[in-house]
């Protein structure tokens, strides 16, 4: 017979690691609910059409945020047209075309490694130097949208080679010996397997994208104005926070509203990306 | 049933044929084997294989777990230069190739003449017709073609009317028995010369394995069918021919081959005999 005062100890130790893991859970429910809060609280008065539709007026304790908004999505439309292909290609020659014991596949692993724990600072300053000055792009959209390219690229690779990792062998195997080409199995049968994990680098890469200030304030710079052109001055919509938070003395319930639209879409992103992926998912793999 | 049908069992009949081999004239061999050898990295999985595989015939390589029988399989259709430190030498004459492991043989074409059926049914998690008509395109087969080639080849596997009406659905959805069959019809479809089995039943239940089994049997008629299998009594049942495979000195080879009832009945090899007897590997 187990000795019952035993017994009652292990349920105790039981109880009490349940109630952990309940408080750590509610813990960082709560965190969030505060920060929504005080977003909430202090910028909710400042929401309204004419917030996102304005133009910025004393250096944005007036007006509106349009040209922010406008500035934010151009860069993240060319830091996502320049890192998801060069991405998902450098991933799928990594998975497909290399050995994994090879040393340039090694080589290359590393860097991207490397490359995903340097500070976003540093891809600032590299970006003005190489982008703004070297290439001559000067502070612009394009400049911004290229340095965020690199600073996620790591992201998009390692989900990527994730995803293509999980693809089974078995279909390799079996569209090699049907005679298929290695472009038309990946083509048809190992990217659209990998296609979860992509979608999971991208979303990350765009929050990331979009959370970015370091990397942005030397590269896409901070004029106010509504672009024109890619190769405009825009300031994204983190560098407007920061600014108006730091430097804006009366800035910071704006600073607050801005935030609480950069959550709002970093949620409708996140949201549109995963139900895009669903139904593409549907379409083309028939699974269930 | 027609009681012609009753003992279903191609194997035997042609065992019998076989019982006197002195009066049949040797069937032109499709594949033909010299000096084979396989390694991986530093270490030999085959050594100086030499086999004569005949056109439209069973042939079957059996031998114990580890001497190499799915190894010496990959080899005919070349899937051993997908695994990295993999290199066969030797010759493999197939048809009117000279040498198949000749570096410039065409592995598309290649892998079309000769096709693979896995162990483990590996349909694409597609639907069942994008299963064929993957393939079928990829072999510039055109596409109004296709629905004909798709709806006879699974017939002569038995599926066609279980599937006629979900052609759209997962492939996956299909029982590992169907499954099987399916890869065995898109195999077909491609209208093969040779299709390697690798133990094709071994991950199926015993009334699945039955009936992909017959289908394997029945194929002969317009494929050389070479099957691996560990399951001796189905060698009996479907094999013409007999490859017995054993490990000497740390590599495979072949020990012994010939019609399927001379060397089950009088094998010359003595680890073949008692292999064969059941009481070694």
């Amino acid at each position: 017979m187990p000795d019952p005062s035993r017994h009652r100890r292990t349920r105790t130790a039981d109880r009490l690691l349940g109630a952990l893991c309940w408080a750590s859970a509610l813990a960082v429910v709560a965190v969030f609910l505060w920060l929504l809060w005080d977003l909430l609280s202090q910028g909710l008065s400042h929401l309204s059409w004419s917030f996102l539709t304005g133009t910025v007026e004393d250096a944005g304790r007036g007006g509106g945020i349009a040209p922010v908004i406008l500035s934010t999505l151009l860069i993240l439309l060319v830091c996502l047209a320049v890192a998801v292909p060069l991405g998902v290609g450098c991933a799928t020659w990594l998975s497909e075309y290399q050995r994994p014991d090879g040393a340039l596949a090694g080589a290359i692993t590393k860097a991207v490694d490397l490359l995903a724990s340097v500070p976003s600072i540093v891809f600032g300053l590299f970006g003005m130097v190489f982008f703004c000055q070297v290439l001559d792009l000067g502070f612009s959209i394009t400049a911004g949208g290229l340095t965020l390219a690199c600073m996620i690229l790591p992201i998009i690779i390692r989900t990527t080679l994730t995803g293509l990792h999980s693809a089974p062998n078995e279909l390799r195997l079996g569209a090699a010996a049907l005679g298929m080409t290695r472009h038309s199995a990946l083509r048809h049968l190992l990217i659209p397997a990998a296609v979860p994990g992509i979608v999971v680098g991208v979303t990350l890469g765009i929050s990331r994208a979009m959370a970015e200030t370091a990397a942005l304030i030397f590269t896409s710079g901070y004029a106010t104005r509504m672009p024109s052109s890619l190769s405009d001055s825009g300031r994204a919509m983190s560098v407007h926070i920061y600014d108006l938070a730091m430097n804006v003395p009366g800035g910071a319930a704006n600073a607050a509203a801005s935030a609480a639209i950069l959550l709002a879409v970093l949620t409708a992103i996140n949201f549109t990306a995963s139900k895009l992926s669903d139904r593409w998912h549907a379409k083309a793999v028939v699974t269930r | 049933m027609n009681d012609l049908s009753l003992p279903s069992s191609p194997g035997i009949r042609q065992g019998d044929a076989s019982l006197n081999p002195k009066s049949q004239p040797e069937p032109a061999s499709v594949i033909s084997v010299r000096g084979l050898q396989l390694r991986y990295g530093d270490l030999v999985a085959l050594r100086d294989v030499n086999l004569e595989i005949p056109s439209s015939q069973v042939t079957a390589v059996v031998g114990p777990s580890g001497c190499g029988k799915s190894s010496f399989l990959s080899c005919l259709n070349r899937l051993t230069d997908l695994i990295p430190s993999c290199r066969a030498e030797g010759r493999i004459r197939f048809d009117d190739v000279p040498d198949l492991l000749h570096p410039k043989v065409d592995l598309l074409e290649l892998r079309r003449r000769v096709g693979m059926v896995f162990q483990k049914p590996n349909p694409f998690p597609l639907s069942i017709r994008r299963n064929f008509e993957l393939p079928l395109r990829e072999h510039g087969v055109p596409k109004d073609e296709i629905p004909g080639r798709m709806e006879s080849t699974l017939r002569e596997v038995g599926l066609w009317k279980e599937v006629a009406d979900r052609l759209n659905s997962g492939a996956q959805l299909l029982s590992g028995g169907q499954q099987q069959r399916l890869c065995i019809a898109r195999a077909l479809a491609l209208k093969p010369d040779v299709i390697l089995f690798d133990e094709p039943c071994s991950a199926l239940d015993p009334m699945s394995s039955g009936i992909v089994e017959e289908h394997i049997a029945a194929l002969k008629d317009r494929v050389t069918v070479v099957i691996v299998t560990h399951n001796l009594a189905q060698a009996h049942r479907i094999a013409d021919r007999l490859a017995v495979f054993w490990v000497r000195d740390g590599a495979g080879t072949l020990i012994e081959d010939g019609p399927a009832r001379r060397v089950f009945e009088s094998p010359r090899d003595p680890d073949a005999a008692l292999y064969l007897r059941g009481a070694k590997g």
